[in-house]
């Protein structure tokens, strides 16, 4: 392993646009929506390792992947492969690139020619790229190739159809191979297959880049299969790298939040042992419109609450939540009364209304069998006062924001490198470095 | 002497493989298909060797037989001119294959291409292409080819010209929206993926897969393309008489029916037969094309 990253990703962006045709750019009642799908992502890949990109569905793994193969072109940053940039390649330096880094896809079903057979499906990369002297060579190759993913040569001539999930999954890292490529991009190569195969596609995976010294990012949505074969992980939420880790110590000490979900969520095969299993709140954010501050903090279950905050956590948690909830106006106030009188079946005050949403919102966070939480006085009376906001047609968010706002809303964490190859983007860990410096500051304060 | 025997062999070796590849597509198709492709075999013939076919020739009066109904002497009956309706369906079949098989490709073999360039490349170009064929599609097609036939003339080629301008709009729609779907499957990008150009992503990866909506409509348009010709000739523009097609014929015994059936009946008969042929045959290989059928039938055997 070199200290040159073979293959470094620089602030990259990839923005999708809604509404983009021209009468809607021309009125001005329309506004282009912009889906910011990956947004400023920086990652390292050196040679021969395997980077692991984890994350839910829907936060941008796929589209990462797809520019940094410039599948699809990026919106901003760099990558660079060995010296060269590759967002500023022209079609033939990118039709060179293309027998250096390939790509093997999640889904075998869609990612084969339906009319191609296996021969034609292996074959024609190294037409492409001139690899090989003859037919009589290529073909030879071809047959190498196929019986080295493990299949038979017999199959040459078949079409895909004919082939199960696995064997077809084989039959694209084939194609990938075939051009004897230095970086492999497998997007999350084994999520469509039977949890029987997928341990053989990934075994497969791991012995071919031994041997032929590839290096790889590796997708998934499957920590358990990221920390099999994965020497470092990246773990991203929604466009963005949060955590940064050596696998290993990814697992044992996740410092984000959302990795410690990640990692809680893993299930251990031992009915014996006890944990604290954390489940999210809520649904990932739109990538049109992410949550200011830190993106991950209407979801976090660690939000930090202002320093005078004198309650518990958990309450403020159900105060953010009933902020978002306000903003984003998914609080019907008319539904909840035609709710109320109809239970009641007489007319019901906007006190009762209120309390009604302060019963579903915070004290019972709006989750079925969450545990209670009292409100104390004097947070009662703030948000009775920014309910009655909403009666008046004034905004609620406002009221609420004066007193309830948390650093994680109002600022983006920025990168903070814990150790080597190590970062996470939150502000706990902000917080630890800076009491650590003070306490460090402190202790060489004593000494002298 | 030896190299003679050699240049033998290397020269039927490729005829009788494209033989076996023929003979093995048609031991493949069903019944149905089967006997389509025979009858589409017949009228090709019966195309070709009209003058051997025919009784009489098809412009020949025979007064004596004007507005006879089928005889002996005349097995289809006879016209008001007398003149042998079996002979003017043999003749016909010329001119309705003609328009039918060759208008229809020759729209398909530009409609096919602009379509997918349009589909494929999207943007202005998808815009222009697009836009010029709904200025096409959006002119009645007899009003364009009184249009053309004013401009060039009436007769066989024109009645083409006018009936492939017709239809190679609706082709390129067709296949436009095919491609359009066709491009988003992964196995496009997987073929980007390998460094392949654009010009052989579209037609070794995408038109394959995107062209059996084409197959089906384009046996529908050899049905409508003959009907098409028969307006065209029964207004006089297409193809000029003593020149006998089926559209004409059919035309020109409207006003004899229900009396004199004969003279429309059977040329309709012969339009609807060759019609289901092509569509039955067109559907059979349609299926035979696509790879994913094999194991279908040889699963259900």
């Amino acid at each position: 392993m070199t200290d040159e990253p073979i293959l470094k990703v620089d602030d990259l962006q990839k923005h999708f646009y809604e509404n983009q045709g021209l009468l809607t750019r021309l009125r001005p009642d329309q506004e282009v929506k912009t889906v910011r799908a990956v947004d400023g992502v920086d990652l390292t890949i050196q040679e021969g390792e395997t980077l692991g990109l984890v994350g839910e569905s829907g936060c941008g793994k796929s589209t990462l992947a797809r520019s940094v193969l410039r599948l699809t072109e990026p919106t901003d940053g760099s990558i660079r492969y060995r010296e060269t940039d590759v967002t500023e390649f022209s079609d033939r330096e990118l039709r060179s690139f293309r027998s250096e880094a390939q790509m093997v896809f999640q889904d075998p079903f869609s990612s084969l020619n339906p009319r191609y057979t296996v021969r034609e499906t292996v074959v024609e990369p190294m037409k492409v790229h001139g690899i090989g002297e003859s037919s009589e060579d290529r073909d030879q190759r071809a047959r190498e190739l196929i019986e080295r993913v493990g299949l038979d040569s017999e199959h040459l001539d078949r079409y895909p159809h004919e082939f199960s999930g696995g064997q077809r999954q084989r039959i694209s890292i084939a194609r990938a191979l075939a051009v004897e490529p230095q970086v492999i991009v497998a997007d999350e190569p084994v999520s469509a297959l039977d949890v029987s195969v997928q341990m053989q596609i990934l075994n497969l995976l791991n012995e071919l880049q031994e041997e032929m010294g590839l290096t790889m990012l590796f997708i998934s949505h499957n920590l358990s299969i990221v920390r099999q074969i994965c020497d470092r992980v990246a773990v991203m939420y929604l466009g963005e790298i949060v955590e940064r880790a050596e696998t290993a110590t990814l697992f044992e000490d996740p410092k984000h939040p959302y990795s410690e979900v990640l990692v809680s969520s893993i299930p251990i095969p031992d009915p014996t042992v006890e944990r604290d299993n954390i489940t999210l709140e809520g649904d990932v954010p739109t990538p049109i419109d992410p949550p200011s501050g830190c993106r991950f903090h209407p979801r976090c279950p660690k939000v930090i609450p202002p320093d005078d905050w004198a309650h518990d956590q958990e309450l403020w948690r159900r105060i953010l939540r009933l902020k978002a909830s306000l903003e984003s106006g998914e609080v019907n106030l008319d539904a909840i009364r035609s709710k109320l009188e109809s239970q009641t079946e007489s007319p019901v005050s906007e006190e009762d209304v209120k309390e009604d949403v302060l019963e579903e919102y915070v004290i019972r966070a709006n989750v079925e069998g969450a545990d209670r939480v009292q409100i104390p006085p004097e947070v009662a009376d703030d948000l009775a006062r920014a309910l009655s906001a909403v009666f008046s047609d004034d905004d609620p968010v406002e009221i609420l924001d004066r007193s309830y706002s948390s650093i994680c809303e109002s600022t983006v964490p920025s990168e903070s490198d814990v150790s080597d190859h190590r970062s996470v983007n939150c502000h706990l860990h902000d917080e630890e470095l800076k009491r650590d410096q003070q306490l460090s500051t402190v202790v060489t304060a004593d000494e002298h | 002497m030896t190299d003679i025997t050699i240049d033998r062999g290397t020269m039927v070796e490729p005829l009788r493989e494209k033989y076996n590849q023929f003979a093995d597509t048609y031991r493949q198709l069903d019944a149905s298909a089967r006997i389509s492709f025979w009858i589409v075999f017949g009228i090709v013939n019966t195309a070709i060797f009209a003058p051997i076919l025919a009784p009489y020739d098809p412009a020949a009066l025979h007064y004596e037989a004007s507005l006879q109904g089928p005889t002996l002497a005349h097995p289809l009956g006879a016209d008001l001119m007398g003149r042998d309706i079996l002979s003017r369906l043999i003749f016909g079949t010329r001119a309705s294959l003609a328009v039918g098989v060759v208008a229809v490709g020759i729209a398909v073999l530009i409609g096919v291409p602009l379509g997918s360039i349009a589909g494929y490349l999207g943007g202005w170009t998808d815009e222009f292409i697009m836009r010029s064929m709904d200025v096409v599609i959006s002119i009645p097609a007899l009003v364009l080819g009184l249009a053309i036939v004013g401009a060039i003339g009436a007769g066989l080629v024109n009645v083409i010209a006018v009936v492939a301008i017709v239809y190679s709009p609706q082709y390129a729609r067709i296949i436009r929206g095919s491609v359009l779907s066709v491009k988003e499957e992964e196995y496009v990008e997987a073929a980007e993926n390998t460094g392949l150009g654009n010009a052989s992503i579209l037609v070794k990866h995408i038109l394959p897969n995107a062209f059996t909506p084409v197959i089906v409509q384009s046996t529908y348009h050899v049905a409508t393309a003959i009907i098409l010709e028969a307006s065209l000739s029964f207004l006089g523009l297409g193809v000029q008489p003593p020149r006998p097609t089926w559209g004409m014929m059919i035309a020109s015994g409207r006003q004899y029916l229900p009396g004199e059936w004969w003279i429309s009946v059977f040329p309709g008969i012969a339009i609807m037969i060759t019609v289901l042929a092509f569509n039955i045959l067109g559907d059979g290989l349609q299926d035979e094309f696509d790879p994913r059928s094999e194991t279908e039938t040889g699963g259900g055997a």
